[in-house]
C-alpha cells in the first residue's frame, strides 16, 4: 500500500514577518512532502508580499519540498482579484485555487489544486476540476470518511486526494472582521490587531465552554481536529496526502509525530501519547466519524446516527 | 421593551381562569377534530401520535391539554409532561390562527412561548402555515375587528 | 480580465421581485402580492431550508407552479445543497422533477449538478444559488461559461461598489438579497452548524437542525441551545433570534457580547434606486422558513416600493409605513445594511 504524504496547509495566522521566515526555516528541516504557502484569510495582513512567499518557496523548494501557493479563501474587491492572479500566475510554483475565479484563472493552463473551500462534496464535481486540470483535490472539512472514499471510488485515476488531518478547523468565512468588531475597530481600520494573537482569539461559551476560535474574518474550531489514530482510515479512504496545519509551537514536533507513525516507527499508542501535550487545546474528529465536528470519537468508533 | 400583547379584561379573565379545564380541553379537541384533522397529512399526524400537547392561554390563566392518537385529537385531563407547551394570550392565538400575526414575530417579541421538542413545534408550525381555511381565518378575523382594539 | 459596462437598456430593466415560498398559502400569499418569481423547495434535504413540514411535493408545487402561472409569476425551485456520492442520484432526480413539472429555472450551487442539469436539461434555466459562494465576476464567469448560467445570486458580502463592479462586468442577471435575516458568514462558506450537530446547509440543507435545537427556561433566563452547546440565555427583556451560532452571545477575554451579530435583519429599502441605476435584475427576500403573514406582509411592501423606484427612482423615499410594517415581522428589533454599508465590515 502506498504511503500518504504529509503537507504543511497554508499559515492561517497573522505573525510578524520575522515570525513568518523563521517557521518556514525550521519548516524546511521538518519530514513533510509539501508546503502550502501564502495569506489566504485576509487580503489586509501584508507582513509579507508575494515576493517574500515565493522567496520561502524557493529555501523550501532547495531542501526537497513541493512548494504550492494558496488563493485567498474570499475574494471581494478588484485588489482581491488581482491578487489572486498574481498567484495562478507566478510562475514558479503550483497554485491551490481555493475559490471558483481562481479555478478559472488556472483551468487548461497549468495544473493545479483543487482547494478545501471549492466545496468538492462528490464526483461530478470533482470530474469537472479534474477536467479542468486539478491535479490534486483537498476534501471540505466536514467531509466524513465515508464522504471521501466515495468520492475517491468514482473519482479521475490519478487525481490525488489531500484530507485535512490536524489543526484547529476553518470553518467559515466572513466580509466581517470579527477580531476587529471585538477591538471595537471597523475593518478598513483594524490595527492589524490579528497579529497580537498568534493563534487568535478564544471564544468561549457563557458557561465556559471551548467553542471557537475568532481569527480575523475567518471562524475556526476551538478543537484541534486530529486523524492520528485513524491514519490507517484516512489511508484506506484514499487520502494521499494528510494536511496538518501551522500552529504557533511544537509544530516540528507535530509533523515528526505524524511522520512515525505514518511509517510505522511509532505504534499508535506510542504516536498519541507523544502528540497529547503537543496541542494547544482538546482534540477532535467527529466530522470523520460523520457526526458533530466538535466530538471525539478516535480510533475504531463509528458515531451512531 | 416588550411590544404589548393585548389582555383579555379582567371580568373576563376571573370567569374564564376558574373554568373547569377538563370540559374546555374536550371543546378544544373536538374543535381541532373539526377544522385540523383532515387538514393535517397523515404523515404529520403519525409524527404526532402518543405526544400530549398544552395550550396556555395565559390572560386567562388556563391550560389545554390534548394527545394524539388514532390520528384523532383527544383531550387529556392529568397534567403529564408535554412534549410541547405554547404560551400566549388569547388574542394573540385568535391573530395566529387568524394569519393576522406571524409566529416567529410573536417569538421573537417574547409574546409566544414554545417549549419542548424544537423539532416537533417547527412541524406543527410548518403544517399549520400549509393549511388554508380561508372560511375560518375570515370568521376570526371579523371576529377580531368587533372585539376591536380596545380589548385590554 | 474581462471589463466592460452593463446596456443602457439594462439600467432602466425594472427590477424583478423574488419571494420566498415554504408552503402553498405562501406561495400564493407572494404571487397575489406582486411577486415576479417565487423560489422554493422540494420536501427534502436537496435545498438549503429543509425544515420539518416546509417544502412541496411534486402535486403542490405542481398546483403552485399552476397558480403563479395564472397570474404571471415564475416559479423557480432551490437545489442548492451539495450531494454527496451516496445521495447525488437523488439530486438529480429532484432536477430531472422540476424540468418535467415545468418549473421556470432551479437555483443551484453544486457545479457537479450544475453540469448534469446542463447537459440533461438543456433548456432548462440555471441560477447559480447564494450557496455557490461567487463573489466576484470571474467566478460568476465560470459559471457562466461551463454551464450558462443566466442568473446568480450574490453572496451577501460584496460592498455597494463592489457589487456594482460585478453587475457592470458580467453578462449574467445578477440578483441580491433585499431584505431578511442576515448571513454573517458566506454562504456554502460556513460549516459552524456542522461542528456542533453534524448538520450544515452543504451538508444536510439547514443550519441549525431542529432536532438538535433546545429552548430552556431556567432560573437564569430563557436558554437556547445547539448540540448543547450554550447560543445564548435571554432575560425578560431580551429578544430572542433564531438558534443559529452566528446570533450567539459568547464570550471572549472575558466579556460576553455578540461576537458576529446581534440578531438583526438586512433591509436595503433606501438602496433600491441605487441598485436600480447599477443594472441588479432582481431583489430577493430572504424567509422560506417563514409563515404566509410574513410573505405577505414583505411581498406587499417591497412591490410597492420597487414599482415606486421604476417609476420615478429620482424621488424614491423611504415610507415610514413600509419600514413600520417591515419592522413588525423582522428578526430582532434593529435593520441593517449589512456588508452592502462598508463600515459593518
Amino acid at each position: 500500500m502506498k504511503t500518504m504524504k504529509l503537507a504543511l496547509g497554508p499559515l492561517l495566522y497573522y505573525w510578524p514577518k520575522e515570525t513568518v521566515f523563521g517557521f518556514y526555516r525550521d519548516a524546511a528541516g521538518w519530514p513533510v512532502d509539501t508546503v502550502y504557502l501564502g495569506e489566504t484569510v485576509c487580503s489586509r495582513r501584508r507582513e509579507l508580499r508575494l515576493e517574500d512567499w515565493i522567496a520561502i518557496g524557493r529555501d523550501l523548494a532547495r531542501a526537497g519540498k513541493e512548494v504550492v501557493l494558496s488563493t485567498a479563501e474570499l475574494i471581494e474587491s478588484d485588489a482581491d482579484l488581482r491578487a489572486m492572479h498574481a498567484v495562478a500566475g507566478n510562475g514558479a510554483f503550483r497554485v491551490e485555487a481555493n475559490d471558483m475565479a481562481a479555478v478559472r484563472a488556472l483551468a487548461g493552463k497549468v495544473p493545479f489544486v483543487a482547494g478545501p473551500f471549492l466545496n468538492v462534496y462528490n464526483a461530478g464535481t470533482l470530474r469537472l476540476l479534474a477536467e479542468l486540470g486539478a491535479a490534486r483535490w483537498v476534501a471540505p472539512v466536514e467531509l466524513s470518511r465515508e464522504g471521501v472514499a466515495a468520492v475517491v471510488a468514482e473519482a479521475h485515476e490519478g487525481i490525488e486526494t489531500e484530507v485535512f488531518a490536524y489543526g484547529r478547523l476553518p470553518l467559515a468565512v466572513s466580509a466581517r472582521c470579527f477580531t476587529a468588531r471585538y477591538h471595537n475597530l471597523t475593518k478598513d481600520h483594524c490595527e492589524f490587531r490579528c497579529l497580537e494573537n498568534p493563534e487568535g482569539l478564544a471564544l468561549d461559551t457563557q458557561e465556559g465552554e471551548h467553542f471557537l476560535v475568532l481569527n480575523g474574518v475567518q471562524t475556526q474550531s476551538a478543537g484541534v481536529h486530529n486523524l492520528l489514530p485513524v491514519l490507517d482510515e484516512a489511508r484506506a479512504a484514499g487520502a494521499d496526502l494528510l494536511r496538518l496545519s501551522p500552529q504557533s509551537r511544537h509544530m516540528g514536533e507535530v509533523v515528526a509525530v505524524f511522520r512515525e507513525a505514518i511509517s510505522g516507527a511509532l505504534a499508535p499508542d506510542a504516536a498519541a501519547t507523544r502528540l497529547a501535550p503537543l496541542l494547544p487545546a482538546a482534540a477532535c474528529d467527529g466530522y470523520w466519524h460523520a457526526t458533530a465536528g466538535n466530538r471525539l470519537l478516535g480510533a475504531g468508533s463509528r458515531a451512531e446516527k | 421593551m416588550k411590544a404589548a400583547a393585548r389582555r383579555l379584561p379582567a371580568p373576563i379573565r376571573a370567569v374564564a381562569s376558574r373554568l373547569p379545564r377538563m370540559p374546555a380541553s374536550i371543546a378544544f379537541a373536538t374543535g381541532l377534530n373539526l377544522t385540523l384533522r383532515r387538514k393535517f397529512p397523515a404523515e404529520v399526524m403519525d409524527r404526532l401520535e402518543g405526544h400530549t400537547f398544552a395550550i396556555v392561554v395565559e390572560d386567562a390563566g388556563f391550560e389545554l391539554l390534548f394527545r394524539v392518537r388514532g390520528r384523532r385529537f383527544v383531550p387529556v385531563a392529568k397534567a403529564e409532561e408535554p412534549v410541547l407547551r405554547f404560551r400566549a394570550v388569547a388574542w394573540d392565538y385568535a391573530a395566529l390562527a387568524a394569519r393576522e400575526a406571524d409566529p416567529d414575530t410573536l417569538f421573537f417579541n417574547r409574546r409566544l412561548v414554545v417549549e419542548g421538542d424544537t423539532e416537533i413545534a417547527l412541524l406543527v408550525k410548518n403544517t399549520l402555515d400549509t393549511i388554508d381555511i380561508p372560511r375560518t381565518r375570515s370568521i376570526l378575523r371579523r371576529a377580531m375587528r368587533a372585539v376591536g382594539p380596545g380589548a385590554g | 480580465m474581462d471589463q466592460g459596462v452593463a446596456s443602457p437598456a439594462l439600467r432602466t430593466t425594472r427590477m424583478k421581485l423574488v419571494c420566498p415560498a415554504g408552503t402553498p398559502p405562501a406561495l400564493k400569499a407572494a404571487v397575489d402580492n406582486g411577486a415576479d418569481d417565487v423560489y422554493l423547495g422540494f420536501k427534502d434535504e436537496t435545498n438549503a431550508r429543509n425544515f420539518a413540514g416546509l417544502n412541496f411535493d411534486d402535486r403542490s408545487l405542481r398546483e403552485g407552479i399552476d397558480y403563479a402561472h395564472r397570474k404571471g409569476a415564475q416559479v423557480l425551485v432551490a437545489l442548492n445543497t451539495y450531494p454527496q456520492p451516496a445521495s447525488w442520484r437523488k439530486w438529480q432526480a429532484a432536477v430531472d422533477r422540476a424540468a418535467e413539472l415545468g418549473v421556470d429555472a432551479i437555483i443551484v450551487a453544486d457545479a457537479g449538478l450544475l453540469a448534469y442539469a446542463a447537459k440533461t436539461h438543456p433548456g432548462l434555466r440555471l441560477h447559480l444559488s447564494v450557496q455557490g459562494s461567487a463573489t466576484s465576476h470571474e467566478a460568476i464567469a465560470f459559471y457562466h461559461e461551463h454551464f450558462g448560467i443566466k442568473r446568480a445570486v450574490l453572496p451577501r458580502v460584496l460592498s455597494v461598489e463592489q457589487a456594482e463592479k460585478v453587475v457592470a462586468r458580467t453578462p449574467v442577471e445578477i440578483e441580491v438579497f433585499g431584505f431578511g435575516s442576515l448571513s454573517i458568514m458566506v454562504e456554502g462558506r460556513c460549516a459552524l452548524s456542522s461542528y456542533a450537530t453534524g448538520e450544515s446547509p452543504n451538508t444536510h440543507g439547514g443550519c441549525s437542525p431542529a432536532k438538535a435545537v433546545r429552548w430552556q427556561p431556567t432560573p437564569g433566563g430563557l436558554e437556547s441551545r445547539l448540540g448543547g452547546v450554550l447560543i445564548d440565555r435571554f432575560g425578560e427583556e431580551d429578544h430572542p433570534g433564531y438558534p443559529t451560532l452566528c446570533r450567539g452571545r459568547f464570550v471572549v477575554n472575558g466579556d460576553t457580547y455578540y461576537p458576529f451579530e446581534e440578531p438583526t435583519s438586512l433591509n436595503t429599502l433606501e438602496l433600491l434606486p441605487r441598485l436600480q441605476a447599477m443594472g441588479v435584475a432582481a431583489i430577493k427576500i430572504e424567509g422560506r422558513q417563514r409563515s404566509p403573514v410574513y410573505v405577505e406582509t414583505v411581498t406587499r411592501v417591497w412591490r410597492e416600493a420597487l414599482d415606486d423606484c421604476a417609476r420615478e427612482p429620482q424621488r424614491f423615499r423611504v415610507k415610514p409605513a413600509w419600514q413600520e410594517a417591515l419592522a413588525g415581522i423582522s428578526e430582532g428589533r434593529q435593520c441593517t445594511l449589512g456588508a452592502y454599508h462598508r463600515p459593518w465590515k
